[in-house]
């Protein structure tokens, strides 16, 4: 533990799923703006302990994610994606 | 930048696949043409595609034939057809009164009222479709083949 951080830190940085929280139900796989997210610098899907998404969303966007690399849209792999 | 497939070509590819949509039981409700766009990796070594979405409810037997028609057509890349349950065809109807909106409010801006006024009158007018509707995805169309409008 730090010397100036709070006791509670844990509670403090709460992670949420943002479809639960925004009522999104539906990830479409043209947007790739919003694929972004949760593909890291190399192209790779980023897990869900770090993007903080439910198991059902988690489904999604990465089946979201292998349509979009099928058609071209993301890259399998690169190192210069951000 | 004039594509390798020409707006000629591409057109005709597009209606191809239109006739064999627009036969017994099917039925097209949207579509829609992207520019010119950089593919993420090359693909028959070829840098940039011209991309096509139509999403059209149908019988299992069409979407069969379209499939083979596609794989068949050299101047298709890439294709995939999704099915979209109502949740993905609630989403797209969304999509469309938003896309049409943004449509009119550049319109109005850059253009004279008169030519607003016959933007409005054009806008997609949407089918709310209760069966599952297939989205034929992207047809990814290159430039050296023909072209799909």
């Amino acid at each position: 533990m730090l010397l100036n951080e709070s006791i509670n830190r844990e509670r403090e940085q709460k992670k949420y799923c943002r479809f639960r929280k925004f009522g999104i139900k539906y990830v479409d796989y043209k947007e790739y703006d919003f694929l972004l997210r949760f593909v890291n610098e190399q192209g790779k899907i980023l897990p869900r302990r770090l993007t903080g998404t439910s198991a059902k969303y988690q489904k999604k966007v990465s089946q979201a994610i292998k349509r979009a690399r099928h058609l071209a849209i993301l890259p399998y792999s690169t190192d210069d994606l951000k | 930048m004039t594509p390798v497939l020409s707006d000629i070509q591409v057109k005709d590819t597009v209606n191809k696949y239109k006739k064999i949509l627009e036969g017994k039981d099917s039925e097209i409700v949207h579509q829609e043409k992207w520019k010119l766009r950089k593919l993420a990796y090359p693909i028959e070594h070829k840098k940039m595609g011209i991309y096509q979405i139509v999403q059209f409810k149908s019988t299992p037997e069409l979407i069969k034939n379209l499939e083979t028609e596609y794989g068949r057509d050299e101047r298709i890349m890439r294709f995939l057809t999704v099915s979209l349950d109502k949740i993905g065809v609630e989403y797209n109807v969304n999509k469309r009164k938003i896309d049409a909106k943004r449509l009119k409010t550049e319109k109005l801006e850059s253009e004279d009222k008169k030519e607003s006024k016959e933007k409005e009158s054009k806008s997609v007018k949407e089918v709310p479709s209760e069966k599952p509707e297939p989205e034929s995805g992207k047809s990814n169309q290159d430039k050296t083949s023909k072209e799909e409008a």
